[in-house]
């Protein structure tokens, strides 16, 4: 009984705590999603307050989504769900491949890649941007989706650097066991680390489609026509700094762009969960 | 200066027993309103109201036609990039007229590429440093940092590919620097005061007369405090208020700038000093907002503290008084009227100007300069266009499409427009440069910096003056 | 350079042999990021070196020596002032976050529904990014007269200035990056799944309770993800921008005029790109500098299961 009782207690306890301060966390979010009802001075001047105070605004949804220049936003959203995507599975491949050459094989020049790899994340964008733009432009690939894409087909540093963290605890005894079994370097890619890097290749989905669909900058440089807008740009001119915004279009229209991203978080979670399916390799 | 206070005095005075002895608020209106009108130095009130008038009677005479060429480039197909930054309307209404130009000439294609401000000038130097510009672009107040790469379109309107006819000189002259017409301004705006005419009323105070001084906006400050409860005055524009506009209105013949944009006209800081310790002390005193209030505003119009109110008078550009306006009516706060900006001395020059809010540049690389000078004149001249554009990038330049616009325009745009007449009228206007060079946003920065240095108890307004001095001498020594 | 092997020996060598060789697999799983640097990177780095000797200011550029490294590290009060505030956000917000996105992760990475419900709302505030929404919602929170400061007047102390006082600002900065802990619980989460429940298991048997499991297991198994999370949000932490940028535009006296801020202003508002350059370099320096430093430590508390050579 009083174990039981403080069982119950504890429970309570935690869930108060946690759910609680979830609640918290999470109210700003909520308050976007109810800024999607309210017009632009309710949502300026009355903040504090967390249910419209000058009517519902139904006609936000409307406005934001008609978009701009006759492309609504269902363009700009597909265009995005291409980028992200296609980003996202170049982002798996590439850095996989390369993390596994960083951490696991020998070869000569491996320590200044790393660091070169790291020095990638150290540079500030907005200095090697124009060089890059050049680059894009020399070859006649502005204005495509090509610049957005590409590098994410040569390895992102930040995820290298995840995977190879992951790839050490991989045991080597797996990588010489497969040896004397007659695989190559190459198979033991497929066969050993590819399956076991499982984990962090769900968390790069994750993280990488999210950072894809939230990019402006790239966007904003390489495309121009509204036709191949991706959300995160059209999202940007319904606050305009010169003056002239629509806040209530722009959180429902943010509010939508939340879902795809929400998604791919809640059907890739299940993957992270720590239960007893964990295949316990280092055991 | 005495006898400004004395008048001030028996004014205010006189504004009690009217309040008191009129039971009719409408009658009290008329009274301030008189009273107001009275301040004014006699003569140049007679010279403005004049001025304003010739103004508008020249604009109903005018307005002459003008005729679109036929066919560009030959007819031969050629393809133009055209570049702008806004919102959904402008986008939306900006689109429509490159599609009525298209309709108009078959042969040429106009990629537009619309964006919004802070991603417009973000994006703007990248395509600088990569020689891609669009070949017709939008710019600001700001074209110093770009005048290398536009064509100076001087000639274009001598062939009258521009044609400019229904422009005025003044209004040409806002986009033109040193003889380079930079670009061809598509609306313009001026510096302006809004203020809570209710609140002000409230206060028992008159409506600013139209040459009032920091000194008067000082005491109003302080008085309204107590009638909204928060601030008297929201956000200054500090910079231009010690620097652009501050020193011209110092009546010397000076301005902060030199006016080719190689430096500092103004010899020694203590220009600046009296404004801002006048910031200092409406700071100190909780009439004026200290930078963590301003922030918590922010810098769109319906967030002012004026909107809200929260304070009863703001410096604002003119295009930013409607969207204010349409928010304190939503919150009941009062009704927004338009003045001046305060002067130095009740009989000194305004210090300002009427400003290109943006215009329409052609980039010096371009394939098809005529190609695009004729878009732009399609853009300017055009009444279908403009039925479309409807003025909203600011008061439009040509007579012809201000008088169209005209009927469709509520009270208070109306107001708007007579009141960049107004300032455009001045006479000491034409002292005052318009140019500003590419230092001024290190410089601006730095300004704010120093202010708060200033209101935070750091250094005293004349150091922070010398320092802002010292920084800017040294940001025009580097190149 | 690539094969120092004597030549006789390299030549009885078939080619599936050498294909399989450490060099040749490296050089092939290494191809893509080899390729992609030297194209897409390297170049624009070079020229950005070479820009940080020069006066380019998008339209023209002179070749001006060190001059900017001299300006930087002689006259510019800005640009020290803004490392110093920089230094002190990342000392501020980067443990912080760590810390409570590895108990975010400890605590909800478990096989209940209420759990993965708290999981998802708790990484949430992650995917709205540095919108206007969150600038407006920090605003209000810390505003004069914002949900903050109406709990402290409650206890019956003064209001506090969040937006406006030098020391008090980089606390709501710091506090968005924390809220935006997201990624960091992650990849927390995918280290966690990583730990064998045998150790567990093991430890519970010893007699070892929560606390200790959680010292003695969890923290030595996850050190790796740790490190990599440490490194990685230190950089980033460097590079803040995005916070500076929505919510307090440098202000107020600098006092979050950031580095990357800094640079972002140099570059594009004051159209000094050879000295944005500069200092991005300059930073690229430090951050190199505190990066080594934190290998050196991690040699002392990151445990290798694998055994790693280096």
């Amino acid at each position: 009984m009083g174990m039981h009782a403080k069982k119950r207690i504890d429970k309570i306890l935690y869930h108060g705590l946690i759910g609680g301060f979830g609640l918290i966390m999470i109210y700003p979010v909520f308050w976007m999603i109810i800024g999607a009802f309210k017009n632009n001075n309710d949502i300026l001047n009355h903040s504090a307050s967390f249910f419209p105070t000058l009517g519902w605004h139904m006609e936000n949804w409307g406005n934001g989504w008609k978009g701009y220049s006759g492309v609504t936003f269902g363009t700009f959203f597909k265009n995005s769900l291409i980028v992200a995507t296609v980003s996202t599975f170049g982002t798996v491949i590439s850095s996989s491949m390369v993390a596994y050459a960083l951490a696991r094989v020998k070869f000569k020049g491996r320590k200044l890649l790393f660091w070169c790899m790291l020095g990638t994340l150290m540079l500030p964008g907005q200095v090697i941007m124009i060089p890059q733009y050049m680059i894009y432009n020399f070859v006649g690939l502005v204005g495509t989706y090509v610049p957005l894409i590409l590098p994410h087909f040569c390895g992102q540093a930040f995820f290298i650097y995840q995977m190879m963290q992951f790839c050490q605890g991989v045991p080597r005894e797996l990588d010489e066991a497969a040896f004397v079994d007659g695989c190559n370097k190459y198979m033991i890619y497929f066969k050993i680390i590819l399956p076991l890097l499982k984990p962090s290749i769900v968390t790069t989905l994750i993280i990488q489609f999210y950072w894809k669909w939230d990019d402006f900058m790239g966007p904003l440089i390489y495309l121009s026509k509204p036709v191949s807008w991706t959300a995160s740009v059209a999202l940007k001119n319904f606050a305009d700094a010169s003056g002239q915004s629509d806040y209530g279009a722009l959180f429902a229209m943010s509010t939508l762009s939340l879902i795809p991203v929400f998604l791919i978080f809640l059907i890739f979670n299940r993957q992270l969960v720590d239960g007893v399916s964990s295949t316990g390799l280092k055991g | 200066m005495k006898i400004r206070r004395v008048a001030a005095l028996t004014m205010a005075a006189a504004m009690m027993l009217s309040v008191t002895a009129c039971s009719s608020g409408k009658q009290v209106e008329e009274t301030t309103q008189t009273t107001a009108a009275e301040t004014k130095a006699p003569e140049s009130k007679a010279e403005e109201t004049t001025a304003a008038k010739t103004e508008e009677t020249q604009e109903a005479e005018e307005i002459k036609e003008v005729v679109f060429p036929d066919q560009l480039n030959n007819g031969e197909p050629c393809t133009i990039r055209f570049g702008w930054w806004g919102g959904q309307t402008r986008h939306e209404r900006t689109e429509e007229v490159v599609k009525m130009f298209m309709e108009k000439y078959p042969n040429v294609t106009v990629e537009t590429e619309p964006s919004d401000f802070n991603g417009y000038f973000q994006k703007l130097p990248t395509l600088v440093g990569a020689q891609d510009v669009w070949d017709v672009f939008q710019l600001g107040n700001n074209w110093a940092e770009y005048s290398t790469i536009v064509t100076d379109l001087t000639p274009y309107i001598k062939d009258n590919i521009i044609n400019t006819d229904n422009i005025s000189d003044g209004f040409l002259a806002t986009t033109n620097d040193l003889g380079k017409q930079m670009e061809i301004s598509l609306g313009t705006n001026a510096h302006c005061i809004i203020y809570n005419a209710d609140m002000l009323k409230k206060a028992g105070l008159d409506e600013p007369a139209e040459n009032w001084t920091w000194k008067d906006y000082e005491e109003y400050s302080e008085a309204l405090k107590a009638v909204t409860g928060e601030f008297g005055s929201s956000s200054l524009e500090e910079f231009y208020g010690a620097c652009t506009v501050g020193v011209a209105q110092y009546g010397e013949g000076l301005n902060f700038f030199k006016a080719d944009n190689s430096g500092l006209m103004i010899e020694k800081p203590d220009y600046m000093v009296p404004f801002i310790e006048m910031v200092q002390r409406m700071t100190k005193s909780g009439a004026y907002p200290d930078r963590g209030s301003l922030n918590e505003m922010g810098t769109a119009p319906e967030q002012n503290f004026v909107a809200t109110g929260e304070a009863a008078m703001t410096w604002a550009l003119s295009n930013q008084v409607v969207a204010m306006a349409k928010a304190a009516n939503e919150n009941g706060v009062g009704t927004l009227r338009i003045a001046t900006i305060p002067r130095m001395k009740s009989d000194g020059p305004s210090g300002y100007a009427v400003k290109s809010s943006q215009g329409l540049a052609i980039y010096s690389q371009t394939k098809y300069p005529e190609v695009c000078a004729a878009f732009i004149n399609y853009f300017i001249n055009s009444p279908d266009a403009n039925k479309v554009l409807l003025g909203e990038r600011g008061v439009p330049i040509t007579s012809a499409v201000r008088a169209s616009v005209k009927p469709l325009l509520t009270d208070l745009e109306k107001d708007i427009y007579a009141y960049v007449a107004t300032v455009g009228s001045w006479k000491d206007s034409k002292d005052v440069f318009i140019n500003e060079p590419s230092q001024q946003n290190a410089i601006k920065d730095e300004f704010k910096n120093q202010m708060d240095r200033v209101n935070a108890g750091e250094v005293t307004a004349q150091e922070g003056a010398q320092k802002i001095f010292d920084f800017a001498n040294d940001a025009f020594t580097r190149k | 350079m690539k094969n120092q092997m004597g030549e006789g020996l390299r030549e009885k060598r078939t080619l599936k042999q050498r294909l399989c060789s450490d060099n040749a697999v490296g050089y092939v799983f290494a191809a893509p990021f080899i390729v992609g640097f030297c194209c897409l990177t390297l170049l624009p780095m070079i020229l950005s070196l070479y820009y940080s000797m020069t006066n380019y200011n998008f339209v023209q550029s002179s070749f001006i020596g060190l001059d900017n490294y001299v300006r930087m590290f002689t006259k510019d009060d800005k640009f020290w002032y803004s490392v110093w505030r920089t230094l002190v956000y990342v000392v501020l917000a980067v443990p912080a976050k760590l810390i409570f996105a590895l108990l975010v992760a400890y605590f909800l990475t478990r096989e209940t529904r209420i759990a993965s419900l708290y999981r998802a709302i708790y990484y949430l505030p992650s995917l709205v990014g540095g919108s206007v929404a969150v600038a407006l919602v920090w605003k209000q929170m810390f505003a004069r007269k914002g949900m903050i400061n109406s709990i402290i007047m409650s206890l019956g102390l003064d209001r506090l200035n969040w937006m406006g006082d030098k020391v008090l600002v980089m606390f709501p900065l710091a506090l968005l990056t924390v809220w935006q802990f997201g990624s960091s619980m992650i990849i927390f989460a995918a280290g966690l799944k990583e730990i064998p429940r045998t150790y567990y298991e093991a430890a519970e048997i010893d007699g070892a309770n929560a606390f200790q499991r959680f010292l003695k297991i969890t923290l030595p198994c996850l050190s790796p993800v740790i490190l990599y999370n440490l490194v990685m949000q230190t950089i980033t932490g460097f590079m803040v921008f995005t916070q500076a940028f929505i919510i307090t535009q440098g202000g107020p006296a600098d006092a979050t005029n950031f580095i990357a801020y800094y640079i972002f202003k140099q570059g594009f508002a004051y159209q000094d790109m050879g000295y944005a350059s500069a200092i991005s370099w300059v930073l690229l320096i430090v951050i190199s500098i505190v990066t080594l430093l934190i290998f050196k430590t991690s040699k002392r508390w990151v445990f290798y299961e694998a055994g790693s050579e280096d």
